[in-house]
């Protein structure tokens, strides 16, 4: 029989990532942290440029705005001056004109006025001009529309010109504008002595525009003069002066006049709405003298010319380096983004189960690093993948091997049932036949024979497969191993002597460590091999002590096992050789049962044999940690015991194995009550059938009833915790479980009558059942 | 293609036009000139105010069109050519003497430009000097002014002169107010003074010689087209007579007479271009105020004295800004 299993694969569809998911991904976060990097450094950047440009910015305003403010000041300081020098000349004329001295009266008057006609082609800006002898007569005037006057004696003794110039200085009067249009200027001055008198003039200060057109402030600026009231005394637009204009008004105008004479600092410039309404930039200065004021001004456009094309200079440079910012940031953000990006796009290559995938990054740096151990994460990944693979396919190759063992262990398994069971039908079949008394015996043996064969080997087999299933568990307890010596001398010294054989089992005081229950299988197996495979001479048990232990071993002089046979022989259906009475064949299982107890006992079986000579099977158990004082051993139910009056109440629901099991009970002096299930054994308990002492129940039973709980029903009805037995063909430690929580027993089918009687015999001398059946082959 | 060459070529003149000055425009402007006297006498103030044009960027055949006209003294040719000028539609017309009052009369829109000997309050031009009101402005010559300060220089040079002829031409407002001027300043130097009328009906010669025959002296003749242009002939007149005469402009004295005392009228033609500039550049006359000559000059004609047998003492030849020898 051949269980197909196919191999299974490692399913690499299941482990990689759908690719357009991973390139989604990479495409959302690639294009996140460059833009990120570039706009960081790029914001960065720009703000450091912006914040030193604007403090560029604002520094070139304030130098260039002082240096703006520095010129503006010195053209109308220089306009002043010009102002200044005009008046100044004429001033000199005039002194020059009162030192005429002569004592001859009418004569000195003519060569006054011939001075003072001199004076009008020097300075064409004066219009009229006149000489007051020292007490105030006016004595030559001349004019340039009016008559001149030579000799005259008009009274200017109250002029407050010729008041001020007799003081010694010089005077300027008001302004007066003739015919409400023309600008005059009156100066008096004094002579250099009191008898030179006062020389007097009057000014057309139209002249004076001349000096200030002269002014060029820039390209469209200009200068003007006010005087202390704030009219307009001169502009290059000679028509503004004409119509004797005010600008007190102005603020710049303002400023001015009440800036005082001799300004403790330079007088700060004023931005104000010039003539044209435009913003202006205006400086003044004052007009030593007359107390006049020259204002210059210049548009604020044109004056800040320089500044605004620094300023849009600055502004370019600063734009230009925020472009070559922006630029470099990105730059520098793709190299710096690049190798992240190349980590990332090895990553989901790998992730996808490109296993081979690397990522050469060659910074030098951390991301260098970062790489690095993404390429050694990567080779681990694909040493632990190739690992894994390995182990996959040495699994396979195990599964395989073992479900081979399981088929070979089939098939053999049901070979040696088929044997038994063939010969099983064959002697039923004679036995149909037979009439003779005495033959229908002999053939009765040989179907107890061959059903004994049987029963030993599905219980073998059931413990086999209970081992492996791990549903036997090790409960290791210290006891004295003279107890178990005597249960294996009982239970082999009839079939030894049977055989002619000596078989010894040597006392001893040891106590071991271990599981009593599954020891005692071992030795069991041990010695009935130890029987079956020695014709002659006999077999020994015996125990030593030895470093950290005692030694138990089985030792007979048998056929022994032929050296190559020996690692098979704990093979499940191995036969080193046929026994030699024929007949007593083994199962070939009790050295598999044998091997896979000891692993569980964690103990090691040890085999030495020569063919011919015997074998020997040596176990090293651990010592107990104390000796107390030996129990006395309990000795086992004597066979054939009759257990008269003992009730049993056996619950099954397959009728054969009830009939069969009930008549074995009964044989054996058994009251036994049969029910098919909880319900029906309740109404016979009910009906007035004997209160059981041992309940024996069988665990699947019809429509889905447990036999645990078929027990405890029964137990609750009794109101008491009767013993009771579960029997069961299932192997599952689950059930091993479930049946030891409910303080339940376990024996499996098929039901072996030996055991069954131990057990009835356990419960009738008021004991709890044995805990654990024991495979005997 | 094309409307981008287009877009060029009108981008390329905005840039050029925006490049020159604004009066350099392609616009061309229109001014026309009028004078009462002759183009023989009146042309050098219409050279002048020509240069003075051309200083400021307007040159004829590129952007100004001067259209000149002369009336050869005759008061209904004026009128003519006023309206004339008038219906030619000029931004501006230049007037020279009493032309301006016929132009003033023909158009109370276009600028008028004068120069003008009298007062032109007096006249009617202008409400006042600084603010003139109208469509008219422009520079007196201090016609008024000048005339007492002519008198004395008269009497300076003739100081035995006791009795003076006044010439004027008594024709339009304001004529009469001089002669007044005239008697009163003559009063004031203690000369007696005779007033004699060459304008209207009463013709140049016939003046003349009703002076020769008076027992004047010397004469102060107004500084007027139909006076100065005559003064050739005056001067002749002048020498024949033995009778010194002064008046207002410097081609007075050119032409062989004794003395002018006035205006430069030159520089101030000159001058008057600046007030056309101003106006086309869009100012308001009304706003522009009337302006006086700011020189004043001497002139002495040294050959003319010899002739009359006078001699010009030291004090007004140190005035003189030119004298003729």
């Amino acid at each position: 029989m051949f269980i197909h299993s196919p191999c299974p694969q490692p399913q690499r569809e299941a482990v990689a990532i759908p690719r357009e998911r991973g390139t989604d991904r990479r495409s959302r976060h690639g294009g996140r942290l460059l833009r990120r990097y570039a706009l960081y450094m790029a914001g960065l950047l720009s703000a450091a440029l912006l914040a030193s440009g604007g403090i560029g910015a604002w520094f070139t305003y304030r130098d260039t705005r002082i240096l703006v403010d520095e010129l503006q000041r010195e053209k109308a300081k220089a306009a002043a001056t010009r102002i200044e020098q005009f008046i100044a000349v004429i001033e000199r004329q005039l002194r020059g004109m009162a030192i005429v001295r002569h004592d001859d009266a009418p004569s000195i008057h003519a060569a006054r006025h011939v001075e003072l006609v001199k004076l009008l082609r020097l300075a064409p800006a004066v219009s009229d001009a006149a000489w007051i002898d020292p007490q105030g007569r006016e004595r030559v005037r001349v004019s340039r529309l009016d008559p001149d006057v030579v000799g005259g004696a008009a009274d200017r003794s109250s002029d407050p010109g010729f008041l001020a110039a007799r003081e010694g200085r010089t005077w300027y009067g008001d302004i007066e504008f003739r015919r409400q249009s023309e600008p005059h200027l009156a100066v008096a001055v004094p002579g250099e002595a009191r008898r030179d008198g006062v020389a007097w003039a009057s000014i057309n200060l139209r002249f004076v525009a001349d000096v200030v057109s002269a002014i060029r402030v820039g390209e469209s600026g200009h200068a003007y003069v006010v005087d202390a009231h704030g009219r307009l005394l001169s502009h290059p637009d000679a028509g503004r002066v004409l119509r004797a204009t005010s600008l007190a008004g102005y603020p710049q105008v303002r400023a001015a006049l009440a800036a005082p004479a001799v300004p403790a600092s330079p007088a700060p410039t004023i931005i104000a709405r010039d003539d044209g309404g435009r913003l202006a930039l205006s400086a003044h200065a004052p007009v030593a003298g007359p107390g006049w004021h020259v204002l210059v001004e210049q548009p604020l456009a044109e004056a800040f010319a320089a500044l605004y094309g620094s300023l849009a200079r600055a502004a370019l440079l600063l734009l230009a380096g925020i472009a070559i910012a922006i630029a470099a940031s990105v730059a520098l953000a793709r190299r710096m983004a690049a190798p992240i990006r190349h980590l990332e796009l090895g990553a989901q290559r790998v992730g996808e189960g490109q296993l081979d995938e690397r990522v050469s990054v060659a910074t030098g740096d951390e991301l260098q690093g970062l790489a690095e151990q993404f390429n050694r994460m990567a080779d681990r990944l694909r040493e632990s993948h190739r690992n894994l693979e390995r182990r996959i396919a040495e699994r396979t190759r195990q599964l395989e091997e073992s479900n081979r063992d399981k088929a070979r262990f089939l098939a053999a398994a049901s070979h040696d049932l088929r044997q038994p069971v063939h010969a099983l039908g064959l002697f039923v079949a004679q036995l149909q036949e037979t009439r003779d008394a005495g033959e229908r015996e002999r053939l009765i043996d040989k179907v107890a024979a061959s059903s004994a064969a049987v029963s030993a080997l599905i219980e073998a087999l059931l413990d086999i497969s209970r081992l492996d299933a791990g549903a036997v568990e090790c409960r290791p307890v210290d006891f004295p191993l003279q107890s178990l010596f005597d249960r294996i001398e009982h239970a082999f010294a009839a079939d030894a002597q049977a055989k002619g054989l000596r078989f010894r089992v040597r006392p001893t005081h040891a106590r071991v460590r271990t599981d009593p229950v599954l020891l005692e299988r071992v030795l069991l197996n041990l010695c009935a091999n130890a029987i079956r495979y020695t014709p002659q001479g006999g077999a020994i048990v015996a125990a030593r002590r030895r470093a950290g232990g005692i030694r138990i071993e089985v030792r007979d002089t048998g056929i022994g096992i032929e050296p190559h046979q020996q690692p098979r022989i704990f093979e499940e259906f191995y036969q080193a050789g046929a026994a030699p009475d024929g007949g007593l064949r083994g199962l070939g299982l009790g050295l598999a049962i044998v091997e896979r107890l000891a692993r569980l006992l964690e103990l090691r079986v040890e085999l030495r044999s020569r063919p011919g000579r015997g074998s020997l099977f040596a176990l090293d158990v651990p010592q107990a940690a104390s000796a107390p004082g030996a129990l006395p051993a309990q000795p086992d139910p004597v066979p054939g015991t009759r257990f008269a009056g003992l009730a049993v109440l056996l619950i099954d629901d397959d009728p054969p194995a009830r009939e069969a099991t009930g008549g074995l009970l009964a044989q054996w002096g058994c009251v036994v009550t049969i029910a098919a299930g909880a319900d029906e054994a309740l109404g016979r308990l009910r009906a007035g059938a004997a209160a059981p002492h041992l309940v024996v129940c069988d665990y699947r039973l019809a429509g889905g009833e447990r036999g645990t709980v078929t027990v405890a029903a029964v137990r609750a009805y009794l109101q008491q915790s009767v013993p009771a037995v579960i029997v069961t063909g299932d192997a599952s430690r689950d059930l091993h479980e479930a049946v030891a929580a409910a303080g339940l027993h376990l024996m499996h089918k098929p039901i072996n009558a030996a055991r069954l009687r131990a057990l009835v015999a356990h419960v009738a001398a008021g004991h709890a059942p044995a805990a654990m059946p024991v495979s005997r082959s | 293609m094309s409307r981008r060459r287009a877009f060029l070529g009108k981008a390329g003149a905005g840039v050029l036009a925006a490049a020159l000055p604004g009066i350099a425009r392609a616009h061309t402007f229109r001014v026309g000139w009028l004078a009462t006297g002759t183009a023989h006498h009146s042309r050098p103030f219409f050279e002048a105010l020509r240069s003075g044009l051309a200083d400021l960027g307007y040159v004829e055949g590129r952007n100004l069109v001067l259209e000149a006209r002369w009336a050869d003294n005759s008061g209904a040719r004026t009128q003519t050519l006023a309206a004339e000028l008038v219906a030619w539609k000029p931004q501006v017309i230049v007037t020279l003497g009493p032309a301006a009052f016929a132009v003033s009369r023909a158009t109370t829109t276009i600028p008028v430009v004068f120069g003008f000997s009298g007062d032109p309050v007096i006249a009617g031009f202008a409400r006042s000097l600084a603010r003139p009101g109208g469509n008219l402005t422009g520079m007196s010559f201090l016609a008024l002014d000048l005339v007492t300060k002519r008198i004395e220089l008269l009497k300076a040079v003739v100081p035995s002169a006791r009795r003076i002829a006044v010439l004027a031409s008594v024709q339009h407002p304001g004529d009469e107010a001089e002669r007044r001027a005239s008697e009163t300043a003559a009063a004031a130097l203690g000369l007696a003074s005779e007033f004699f009328n060459s304008g209207g009906d009463a013709p140049l010669d016939a003046a003349l010689d009703a002076i020769g025959r008076s027992r004047c002296e010397a004469a102060v003749m107004f500084p007027i087209t139909a006076i100065v242009s005559n003064a050739r002939r005056i001067a002749e007149w002048s020498v024949k007579h033995r009778i010194p005469a002064v008046s207002g402009w410097a081609q007075f004295a050119d032409d062989g007479n004794l003395m002018s005392y006035g205006a430069n009228l030159r520089a101030s033609f000159r001058r008057l271009a600046a007030y056309v500039d101003r106006i086309l550049r869009g100012a308001a006359p009304a706003e522009l105020p009337v302006e006086l000559p700011l020189s004043v000059e001497l002139v002495v004609n040294l050959r003319a004295a010899t002739a009359l047998g006078v001699t010009v003492p030291h004090a007004v030849l140190l005035r003189a800004d030119r004298v003729i020898e």
